[in-house]
């Protein structure tokens, strides 16, 4: 009984294959060693944790509160003193830059967290359901792809007012129906494989099957959908930020900072150059980090 | 073919009526009385908003400010903006022309750099001109056009002050921009032609052609370049659909006029026909785009579709 729910999913440590050497490796232990001798995997992975640590230990690390104004050092070049200089109203950039990621990155993460649940949740009842649930389901998928993402979170950004929780939100809803289309595929292509007809044939609820034997199918596609979903978080957060629709001014983010910075191009570049460079080079890592694990979780990718 | 085009025609029409009713119920979900927000300037008394509220509509029941609202579209009248006092279509007529030179500026950056450069990545598959197509693509996917758009700006108009950093009226002004977005647009478009055409050269017919005596060259150029045609125009007509509707970023930052602009004041200022009119068109592009690719595409590759 229990043999027979245990499912293939993708990363499930079971089936095995073969390797020149004769010995059998787990899927997983593929995965990690394709990604361990991809150079791009390692630079993403680089850049990822240096994003997550600025957002994580950031403010402890910061030379100078993000806010504290010091109109005697306006728009300093960079220097020993402020390491990114200061802008505007003589604030340290290097310690803006670091409370920014806080705030640019966690809400990055909550978009991403809603479009990933919500849009799974989707796509499994829309990719399962053969009853009526299951076409509206699609029906609205559809309507909401037809909206470009940044339309589609402007349009919830009006609706909720502007502000960085709401921005999280705005852009998570924007991605929901690309996962939901993701995960529909994937569930369509496994709903009918045997080991799926054995569940229902064995009794199995509609929960049971959905949550035990599709989820682990989709985990892999999603997974790597995740990885590139957060850079275009990011993103589209940094964006909405820089149109003025995210954190309120004093506050420190990304987004907000380039802005700001717009104004004086000039006579200090490195106020927009810096807080760009912050953004690129964490979607850099996102983007590197996520075509890898794609690459690595093909099941037949080249055999190196 | 006919019955496909029928079928086809009557999925766009159906969506494009669920694209109108969720704009409705969107537009109608948005906090604060659009009548008080747009006399409030001018401190009006209650019996002027109710007065303006009954001249709107806005005092009707749902279904039936729906039904109104649905009939004025079909003859192509997406009201009047609340915040400038003149018809959406009149506005949005005005806007569009920046946005549409804009997108199809891009594009055309785009189809110059794109399949050139994923031709050449599969053609020298694993050498350098790959791995640099491969870079110049993943930066195109990365680099936010705000912050691109901003560097080009110090350089061209700030240092060497070649180029005005905003405006819209002379086609120096479209140079950046166009550029910005051209660069962003390209990357998808050189990866979908790399890994369309590898894919492609793989296949029996290819080994065949090669054992024929036709050089690597002819191969691509003759048989696999027709294949790669099909996903290239897909994604061109889906990003195109994006580019009309989703420029916003890009004119803020060279302080362009454009639908994108239009929309964000509009939003600031709860000018709701005017967010209608602009979600609305940007959608309706999307599904008449993808109506059009399905065509070409059909009639690119007669085994794709058309039965």
């Amino acid at each position: 009984m229990t043999t027979l729910h245990r499912t293939p999913g993708a990363l499930s440590a079971k089936p095995a294959v073969p390797t020149a050497a004769g010995r059998p490796v787990s899927p997983l232990q593929l995965v990690v060693r394709r990604l361990w001798r991809n150079p791009g995997a390692w630079l993403g992975a680089l850049l990822i944790g240096a994003a997550l640590v600025a957002a994580l230990v950031g403010p402890w690390l910061a030379p100078y509160p993000p806010d504290a104004l010091n109109l005697a050092a306006q728009l300093q070049a960079p220097g020993s003193l402020h390491l990114a200089g200061t802008d505007f109203y003589g604030r340290d950039l290097a310690s803006r830059l670091l409370f920014g990621a806080r705030a640019t990155l966690s809400t990055a993460g909550l978009a991403v967290s809603l479009g990933l649940i919500v849009g799974t949740v989707l796509g499994l009842l829309a990719g399962y359901s053969r009853a009526w649930l299951g076409q509206a389901f699609v029906a609205l998928i559809d309507l909401l792809l037809a909206f470009p993402a940044l339309l589609l979170a402007l349009l919830v950004v009006a609706l909720l007012g502007p502000g960085l929780a709401t921005l999280g939100i705005a852009v998570g809803i924007a991605g929901i129906p690309i996962y939901a289309r993701l995960v529909r595929s994937v569930v369509l292509t496994v709903r009918s494989t045997l080991y799926v007809e054995a569940a229902q044939a064995l009794g199995a609820g509609t929960a049971r099957i959905l949550f035990r034997h599709l989820l682990p199918a989709v985990l892999a596609p999603v997974l790597a959908w995740t990885t590139l979903d957060a850079g275009w978080a990011i993103l589209n957060v940094a964006g909405l930020g820089f149109l003025g629709l995210g954190a309120p001014p004093p506050q420190a983010e990304w987004g907000l900072m380039l802005f700001e910075g717009r104004e004086y191009l000039g006579a200090a570049p490195w106020t927009s150059a810096l807080p760009g460079l912050a953004i690129t080079l964490t979607v850099l890592g996102t983007t590197l980090f996520g075509d890898a694990l794609s690459d690595a979780l093909q099941p037949y990718a080249g055999h190196k | 073919m006919l019955s496909y085009l029928r079928r086809r025609l009557i999925v766009a029409a159906l969506t494009l009526l669920g694209i109108a009713t969720m704009v409705f119920l969107l537009v109608r979900l948005l906090p604060g009385d659009p009548a008080e927000t747009m006399l409030a300037r001018s401190g009006a008394s209650p019996q002027a908003v109710a007065a303006l509220r009954s001249e709107l509509g806005l005092d009707r029941p749902l279904p039936l400010q729906y039904a109104g609202w649905l009939s004025e579209l079909l003859q192509g009248n997406l009201g009047r903006s609340l915040y400038y006092n003149r018809p959406v279509t009149q506005l949005i007529g005005e806007q569009f022309a920046y946005t549409l030179r804009l997108a199809l500026a891009a594009l055309a950056w785009a189809w110059l750099a794109g399949p050139a450069l994923g031709i050449a990545a599969a053609y020298w598959a694993g050498r350098w001109p790959d791995r640099l197509a491969t870079l110049l693509a993943v930066l195109g996917a990365t680099v936010p056009v705000f912050w691109s758009g901003l560097l080009l700006i110090w350089l061209f108009s700030v240092r060497l002050g070649w180029l005005p950093a905003t405006g819209a009226g002379s086609w120096q002004a479209l140079l950046m921009p166009s550029l910005v977005l051209g660069f962003a647009t390209a990357g998808p478009l050189a990866r979908i032609a790399r890994v369309t055409l590898l894919e492609v050269l793989a296949q029996p017919y290819v080994v065949a052609a090669r054992a024929k005596g036709l050089t690597r060259r002819q191969v691509l150029l003759r048989h696999a370049l027709r294949n790669a045609l099909v996903p290239l125009v897909t994604v061109s007509g889906l990003q195109l659909s994006f580019l009309l509707g989703g420029t916003v970023i890009t004119e803020t930052v060279f302080n362009r006029p454009g639908i994108g602009r239009l929309l964000v004041d509009a939003i600031l200022n709860r000018d709701l026909p005017v967010v209608q009119g602009v979600a609305l068109l940007t959608a309706g592009f999307y599904v008449i785009l993808n109506l059009l690719v399905d065509l070409a595409v059909g009639w690119l590759s007669p085994q794709a579709g058309w039965q």
